[in-house]
């Protein structure tokens, strides 16, 4: 846990420095290409845009940690929307979004149960789907099969999301009609969100199955040859047993690790499908605040997705105990 | 004048008409622009205002979605693009509306009128205007926004617009001190009558009326906007959330005509404009915004759509900052348009969906255009005069770039290939929109687009007069600011045109920029919605649209 913090911490150092780098100005981006530069002035002047970069960012860790509140003077900022600037102190306040106009937590949250509805759905078949596929080419390998279905893989994983979004739009959007080409998730157009959710959900599963498949079918084939095995086919056990308990609980442990990872991604990652869909995703959000140099949303974007990723890698460490009793142990 | 009579210019102008020596656009600009009604405009030139007609046959209530960004619009009058004034036009308005037609109609006001040497103009305002919290439009209202859109805290454009005519401005330690150049500047008569006593003579006075900027904005909500918030609009704001949605609904009690339809919404699909495509094709919205020149084929395909196009002057333009070498040098800006094809620009960027350009910012729509012998394209003169101005081993320089329009990054990657045959390395650097206007006006060369505006010498004040906050090439030129003033002074057109025609030859001799294209703009909408004009700049007025069953 003390490791996961320092983690954290360093990873907002480095979030600091590298959004320090980007080119231009936060009250210039507030007021716009044609406010005066006196007026550029007396925001960057009271949102203390002018302090020495350490002083901003412990002021910053002030914020979020609830340590310390966030004081503006409203005189200068009344003619710019800032009315909903977060002055309240407690833990995970992220500060104004200059993007959005504001909270960030307002918009951060949302963001990410969107990202995580859509990545619900799409592991939710996902995941059944590549462990049955890659048993399934495991225990039938160099078979026409473990052939036919590992091309589906290596196809389906090799193009890139942009073309299935393109492809899928075109057959069921343009040519068919029967799905909604965009998921913003607003009711719009008679179409509920479960059917917005189709297309982007599917060409994460197009992207993604293949290759947890690819993967499942590898430990398959391995623990497949461990001699416990073998002397469980030698003792007479049903295939059906051997699979379940011998073969398969034990071929897990390696996908588990990538099957976890692949909910960092399809929560954080998946940026092209969120654009091409216009999905409001946690990506997408992302994405939008770091063109636009929203600096206070890709930090909190930034931590939120460290957090997940430790989350993640924590409950495989639990999964991989589960699923070997040797660890339990370690 | 009294305002009750015609103005003494309008009896010329309507032989102008009949001898056929001026357009009828030309008559209904210039007519209505000098207080004639739209309606007594359109009678004398034999035609009866369609829309008018067609309004009141249209049907009642439904929702139309758009597809359109959405951006913060929190201080109406500090907008940077006519774009998202779509967002505040529905509940705040403006004194005058200039429509699809490119003519300027009474809006907020009821007439306007102006002395012969124009600089009195005296507007009056309809007395039946009221805001949608109860209290009645005034002349008091008019002038608390005015003196708004002057103070530089707001920072609205018009400042640098209303400068040359309304205001002394004076820089005192670095600080901008603006006032009315006369106390009597704007001048309340009544209740429902004002004047606007000039510095200099104006004919544009109506047609700045409408600049997106110049809303109406109540004095007792202190200008704040935003969902709720009180306006004189057909529409009250409902809902807005920035990147995502913005939800208007109908005032019933408007007091003009009410919209036909009961809520217009507008939905942001983010920056890839195939999204917004998908979701034209799928019906999720009902229009967009604007399509992009190589989205039009998917667009005509859809049997549900209708397409829309027009020629505008919409344009783009390479600023060359006249302070810094080699852009000081005019021979060098001359060279750089020279070595320029327009045709071919037009051909390579916007698939001949536009017109090419002349490097003189006057669009063949504008009333006040006058054509000149084409400049160029010349290489070969080009690259003399780079040797003349001592840059015979040529120049190398960086070219920003929106990425937000593709085809702005289309056609200056081409004019960068056409410039390397005079020897001029131009490294096309594409930025992505946030970050490219921070870099408007302090990088030496940049490309940028403008919007459409209904008079070549409106944008001329705007851009190319010294001084001014958007002539960010700091150029000057005496003879220029001062034949600006003498075509802002003429009524009739085609004397107006004469001058203006010396200030294109000014700007395509000595001028700050490139410019090589004028713009075709095109939209779609369902079938099912009615009464929508592809406006040049863009504007969408909810109000008079409305939706089939």
């Amino acid at each position: 846990m003390v490791q996961s913090c320092i983690v954290v911490l360093a990873c907002t150092m480095l979030v600091f420095i590298a959004t320090e780098a980007t080119p231009g100005s936060v009250a210039r981006k507030l007021l716009g290409p044609f406010a005066s530069a006196q007026q550029v002035e007396i925001l960057t002047q009271a949102l203390g845009l002018n302090d020495p970069a350490y002083v901003r960012y412990f002021r910053w860790l002030g914020t979020v940690t609830g340590l310390s509140s966030v004081s503006i003077d409203p005189q200068a900022t009344k003619n710019w929307s800032l009315q909903s600037l977060d002055t309240r102190t407690y833990f995970g306040n992220f500060g104004y979004s200059t993007l959005y106009k504001k909270p960030v937590n307002k918009v951060l949250w949302e963001r990410l149960a969107n990202s995580a509805l859509l990545a619900g759905v799409a592991l939710a078949v996902i995941i059944p789907i590549s462990i049955a596929v890659g048993v399934l080419c495991g225990l039938n390998r160099y078979s026409l099969l473990d052939r036919t279905l590992s091309i589906v893989c290596v196809v389906t994983t090799a193009i890139p999301e942009f073309v299935w979004g393109i492809l899928l739009i075109t057959i069921f959007v343009l040519k068919l009609g029967v799905l909604p080409g965009t998921a913003p998730l607003q009711l719009s157009g008679n179409w509920s969100i479960a059917q917005q959710l189709v297309l982007p959900a599917l060409v994460l599963i197009l992207v993604d199955f293949g290759y947890i498949a690819r993967m499942v079918r590898s430990s398959v084939i391995e623990v497949a040859n461990k001699p416990y095995v073998r002397t469980a086919v030698l003792k007479g056990l049903g295939r059906t047993e051997i699979v379940l308990k011998h073969i398969l609980r034990n071929a897990m442990i390696a996908p588990l690790t990538i099957i976890l990872l692949q909910i960092n991604f399809l929560i954080s990652g998946v940026v092209v499908t969120e654009v091409i869909f216009a999905y409001p995703g946690f990506g997408r959000m992302l994405l939008e605040a770091a063109l636009f140099g929203d600096i206070a949303v890709v930090q909190g974007a930034a931590i939120v997705s460290v957090v997940l990723a430790i989350s993640t890698q924590f409950l495989g460490d639990i999964g991989y105990r589960l699923l070997n009793p040797r660890m339990r142990g370690a | 004048m009294s305002d009750d009579n015609v103005h003494f210019a309008i009896p010329a102008l309507v032989d102008q008409w009949e001898r056929r020596s001026i357009s009828r656009r030309e008559f209904l600009r210039t007519a209505t622009l000098l207080g004639m009604s739209a309606a007594a405009a359109y009678r004398i030139v034999g035609l009866s205002p369609a829309a008018l007609a067609a309004a009141q046959a249209l049907p009642q209530g439904g929702t139309v979605r758009i597809a359109h960004p959405i951006k913060d619009v929190s201080n109406p009058q500090a907008l940077n693009w006519f774009q998202f004034a779509d967002l505040t036009f529905p509940v705040v308005q403006t004194l005058t509306r200039i429509g699809a037609d490119n003519v300027t109609r009474p809006h907020l006001a009821a007439s306007w009128g102006t002395s012969p040497d124009l600089r009195s103009w005296t507007i009056k305002l309809r007395p039946n205007a009221k805001w949608r919290k109860g209290r009645p439009f005034t002349v008091d209202d008019v002038i608390w926004n005015i003196k708004r859109l002057i103070d530089p805290a707001t920072g609205s454009v018009s400042l640098g617009l209303m400068q040359p005519y309304l205001l002394n401005v004076s820089e005192t330690d670095g600080k901008k001190k603006v006032e009315l150049w006369d106390a009597n500047a704007v001048e309340k008569v009544d209740d429902h009558t004002f004047k606007l006593n000039l510095k200099i003579p104006q004919v544009t006075i109506p047609e700045d009326l409408f600049t997106y900027t110049s809303v109406m904005l109540d004095p007792e909500e202190n200008g704040a906007f935003g969902i709720g918030a009180n306006g004189t609009g057909p529409f009250e704001m409902a809902e807005f959330e920035v990147s995502k949605r913005a939800v208007y609904r109908k005032w019933p009690g408007y007091w003009g005509t009410p919209a036909n339809l009961d809520v217009v919404e507008f939905i942001d699909f983010g920056d890839d404009p195939n999204a917004a495509i998908a979701a034209l094709a799928s019906r999720q919205v009902d229009g967009l915004y604007q399509v992009a020149q190589d989205l039009l084929p998917a667009v005509k395909n859809m049997e549900h759509v209708k397409v829309y196009s027009a020629s505008t002057a919409n344009n783009a333009t390479l600023q060359l900052d006249c302070t810094q070498k080699p852009w000081s040098d005019p021979r060098v800006r001359l060279a750089m348009r020279l070595a320029v094809d327009p045709k071919k620009q037009v051909e390579l960027a916007v698939r001949g969906l536009g017109t090419p350009g002349e490097h003189h910012h006057a669009a063949p729509v504008h009333p006040d255009y006058s054509p000149l012998p084409p400049l160029g394209p010349d290489p070969a003169k080009a690259k003399q005069l780079l040797a003349d101005a001592g840059y015979a081993d040529g120049i190398t320089a960086d070219a920003y770039v929106s990425s937000n329009l593709p085809w702005t990054v289309a056609s200056l990657e081409g004019m960068a290939d056409e410039y390397r045959a005079i020897g001029v390395n131009l490294n096309v650097k594409t930025i992505p929109g946030s970050q490219f206007w921070e870099m408007w006006g302090k990088v030496p060369v940049i490309y940028s687009d403008w919007s459409h505006r209904p008079l070549a010498i409106q944008m001329y004040a705007l851009v190319y007069r010294t001084g001014v906050d958007w002539n960010t090439p700091k150029w000057s030129n005496a003879e220029f600011d001062k034949l600006l003033d003498e075509a802002s002074s003429i009524i009739d057109p085609v004397e107006r045109r004469k001058v203006v025609a010396k200030l294109e030859q000014i700007l395509q001799q000595d001028g700050p920029m490139v410019q090589p294209i004028w713009l075709d703009v095109q939209t779609a909408y369902d079938k099912r919605v009615l009464n929508f004009t592809l406006h040049p700049a863009l504007c969408i007025f909810p109000e008079e649209l409305a939706l089939s069953a």
